[in-house]
């Protein structure tokens, strides 16, 4: 089986690319517009991974994993957030929600690619 | 798969979302209607692009938006609190912002005049709260912060231990020391042990508390932040030490004499670490070679439950959407047109095989007019946009030219629902532009001469569209001084646009400003370069195959009211025969049709005559002679006149030998069918199957004809 990523953006540019990345190595990539939809999606996807922007309409990042975090059967399915957002502080608050890691964007392909074979035991 | 040029035009087409978005939420927040929600879409809005721009590696526009960005989260988190000159200094951020991404977008040069100003007054607000924008670099830096070079075997390597307590959150948050370690492994030679620093009974272990504390030794070529980087995700939730060790060789017995963070070494456990033989990501391609091919799964909203279809918000609506390509559409259009005309031919074969109204064929045939003409609406809206990203544009405008000038302006916008044709909003933008910087410009008073007037000081200009019987109606008012009839008149005089003795009414005089040559502006104004040509205008909106026209009121103001067709796809014209031959003449261009007598008609020479109108002489151009379908003058006794007018606003009458018909005629361009014909705008094919020729009205005007004479003739002899 491939591996199955969930990725979480409302930036349609942020979602081709991580699709174009993604799928370019062999995952199955699931998308989601922002944290809500994500939820939605989520059951659906069972995704091994999941990477979510920060800012979103509706349900941010945070939210959004602490959502994720929540639920008895993904509570060990890793988070990366993807944000522009290097700040300390913002991350700190990632972390308490549950992400396991963070990628700053602009990604480099092979640094998100080689993310989340960091994350994925 | 997307290709990285289709990803960057969407990243273009986003821009021009988020940047509808940034202006809606802006304004809002200018008017002080802004919530919380507000800010927060402006923020996301900049931050969207910011992101998107830094993937194509948009340096300009990366740190613009950053900035951008630093001070709408300043408002967003209430360090800051807006007020009229920060959202000013955001909206004018924001046309900068525009001008960046339609920079990039069309690959061109970014010189930083483009954005330095803004950028100080973004950096100024910041600098209120003590944000250093200078320092803050980190977040966009393109360089990864790994670089990873092997294979230079000779390169001396050194011996690191490594000390790693994780938190219970760690395991939380789905990280594992395994993994972290097998990342490490990657950086060198390593070997982990590890010991149990609690102990529970079985039944109780919690799999997310931490029991375990690593100790590592590697040694490797990599620096010490290359290794700490491998941390980084954990790095809070969890006790880390690395430390130089000089020895190249490690003995295992260090460990119990070494305590350091483990602190009850009561076991030590050996922890295979399983170090891939390839590098980064390698292995995971390989492993699923076998896999069935990845498939691109976007799950969309058939997926969620219903539920929660409601609560979604516009931007969602924006997927139920599909592109088409403009010359699908247009082909479509054209078909359809093929199909009105083979409606119009049935039905006229039909009437003259002699069937009688009632009959069934007539019925059928009724109804498909009916369809058919459905059929055309509903395609011709396909075409059709709201006018609002129009208006968009020249809220900008008004912002400008208000700022240049030092007036205070509110631009109010009706109708912005308003369809309209695709390419008659792109021809539209121009004109429209010039309208709405004359209004501002000239149109409006200074501050100090509207207070003294009793208004208000902010000047109001409104922008409004509207469907009007089957036309599009836009109008630009504003509510300034209005035109100074006097000084027009003077100013047409002094530059012998009229006869100095001409008596004109206060529209003739309005309409003056229509004159090619004819500016007031009393020094050239930046702004509206020589005030600009409202005749420029004029033929703009007539080459849209519209109308123009002025109203003012002395001390409240001025109207300009635009009518365009709704579609460019078929025109109203009056069908008229010229040499036994079938001819359209736009309706649009038409100011009047005569049945001249010989009082009306006098001649300056061998073939120039000129028609007298209301006092006025203007030249008569024969249309069979002028398209040469015909060598003999036709006599305008015995001929129909259609007064015209052309660009440049010269008039002529055009004789033709007999109005037809009026009627809606469809469009077929004679360029791409045939070849470009002079005096030729485009054919039609009428309903009894004939092919009609739409003249050219602007190129009939313009023909080198004898007349010349007789059109500088024409003023001298209106006295």
């Amino acid at each position: 089986m491939s591996l199955k990523v969930l990725t979480v953006d409302d930036s349609r540019t942020m979602r081709d690319m991580l699709r174009m990345t993604l799928s370019g190595v062999g995952m199955t990539v699931f998308q989601a517009e922002d944290g809500l939809h994500g939820l939605e999606v989520l059951e659906t996807a069972s995704p091994d991974l999941i990477i979510t922007d920060i800012n979103m309409p509706r349900l941010d990042g945070f939210g959004f994993i602490g959502e994720v975090r929540k639920k008895s059967n993904f509570g060990s399915t890793p988070i990366l957030v993807l944000t522009t957002e290097a700040d300390p502080e913002k991350k700190a608050r990632a972390r308490v929600a549950g992400a396991t890691g963070w990628i700053v964007k602009p990604f480099e392909p092979e640094r998100l690619i080689h993310s989340i074979h960091r994350v994925l035991a | 798969m997307d290709s990285m040029a289709e990803i960057r035009n969407t990243f273009f087409q986003e821009c021009a979302e988020q940047l509808s978005a940034l202006e809606e939420g802006l304004i809002e927040m200018e008017e002080g209607a802004g919530s919380m929600d507000t800010v927060n879409s402006v923020f996301r809005a900049v931050h969207s692009i910011k992101g998107g721009a830094g993937a194509f590696k948009l340096v300009a526009l990366v740190d613009f938006a950053h900035s951008f960005e630093t001070v709408l989260d300043l408002i967003r988190s209430q360090k800051i609190v807006s007020d009229q000159s920060i959202s000013k200094s955001l909206l004018r951020a924001m046309d900068v912002l525009a001008d960046l991404v339609g920079l990039y977008r069309d690959g061109n040069a970014i010189a930083p005049s483009v954005y330095e100003q803004s950028l100080a007054e973004l950096t100024e607000i910041s600098s209120r709260c003590g944000q250093d924008e200078s320092d803050d670099d980190e977040l966009i830096d393109f360089a990864p912060s790994q670089i990873m070079i092997g294979g230079f075997a000779d390169e001396e390597k050194t011996d690191y231990e490594i000390k790693f307590l994780p938190h219970a959150r760690l395991y939380r948050n789905a990280n594992d020391p395994v993994t972290l370690f097998r990342e490490l492994g990657r950086l060198g030679e390593l070997s982990v042990s590890a010991q149990l620093i609690k102990a529970c009974e079985i039944n109780e272990f919690d799999t997310e508390e931490s029991y375990v504390a690593f100790r590592a030794l590697i040694s490797t070529t990599s620096t010490l932040d290359e290794m700490r980087a491998v941390f980084d995700f954990v790095i809070d939730d969890c006790e880390l030490e690395i430390n130089h060790k000089h020895s190249r060789s490690v003995e295992n017995t260090e460990l119990a004499q070494d305590p350091g963070i483990l602190t009850s070494a009561s076991s030590t456990i050996g922890l295979a670490v399983a170090m891939p033989e390839s590098t980064t990501g390698n292995d995971q391609t390989s492993s699923t070679e076998q896999d069935p091919p990845a498939a691109e799964l976007e799950v969309g909203r058939k997926g969620t439950s219903a539920s929660t279809e409601e609560s979604r918000d516009s931007k969602s609506n924006a997927s139920q959407t599909i592109r088409v390509d403009l010359d699908r559409i247009d082909r479509l259009i054209n078909l359809v047109g093929e199909l009105v005309i083979n409606q119009a031919m049935l039905a006229s074969s039909i009437s003259s095989a002699g069937a009688f109204a009632a009959s069934k064929v007539s019925e059928s045939l009724l109804e498909l007019e009916r369809l058919t003409r459905d059929i055309q609406e509903s395609v011709m809206t396909i075409r059709a946009q709201p006018a609002k990203s129009l208006f968009q544009r020249m809220s900008r405008i008004v912002r400008e030219v208000a700022m240049a000038t030092g007036k205070s302006v509110r631009l109010k916008t009706e109708g912005e629902a308003t369809e309209i044709d695709k390419t008659v909003i792109d021809l539209l933008a121009d004109p429209l532009t010039h309208m709405i910087r004359n209004a501002v410009d000239h149109g409006l008073e200074l501050p100090d001469a509207r207070s003294a007037a009793g208004k208000p000081i902010e000047g109001n200009v409104k922008l409004a569209a509207a469907h009007r019987s089957g036309k599009v109606v836009i109008t630009v008012a504003d509510d300034g001084a209005g035109i100074n009839r006097l000084r027009v008149l003077e100013a047409a005089k002094s530059k012998g646009l009229i006869p100095v003795d001409a008596q004109m009414s206060d529209s003739e005089i309005d309409n003056l400003l229509f004159l090619p040559g004819f500016s007031t502006a009393k020094s050239v104004s930046n702004v509206s370069g020589r005030g600009v040509g409202m005749d420029v205008v004029k033929r703009s909106i007539q080459a849209l195959g519209g109308r123009i026209s002025i109203a003012s009121a002395p001390g409240a103001g001025t109207t300009f009211t635009l009518s365009l067709p709704l579609t460019l796809a078929v025109l109203d014209g009056i069908v008229v025969s010229v040499a036994e031959q079938t001819f359209v003449v736009p309706l649009t261009a038409i100011i009047e049709t005569l049945k001249p007598d010989s009082m009306m008609i006098s001649e300056l020479g061998p073939g120039s005559t000129v028609i007298k109108v209301r006092g006025r002489f203007i030249p008569i151009v024969d249309v069979g002679q002028a398209l040469n379908t015909r060598s003999e003058l036709a006599d305008p006794l015995s001929s129909v006149a259609i007064l015209v007018e052309g660009a440049n606003n010269s008039q002529r009458a055009l004789l033709v030998d007999q109005i037809l018909d009026q009627r809606q005629v469809v469009i077929k361009s004679l360029e791409v069918n045939y070849g470009a014909v002079q005096g030729i705008a485009a054919a039609t094919i009428l309903g009894d199957g004939r092919v009609a020729m739409i003249v050219d009205v602007d190129a009939l005007v313009d023909l080198p004809t004898k007349n010349v004479a007789a059109e500088k003739y024409e003023y001298a002899l209106a006295s």
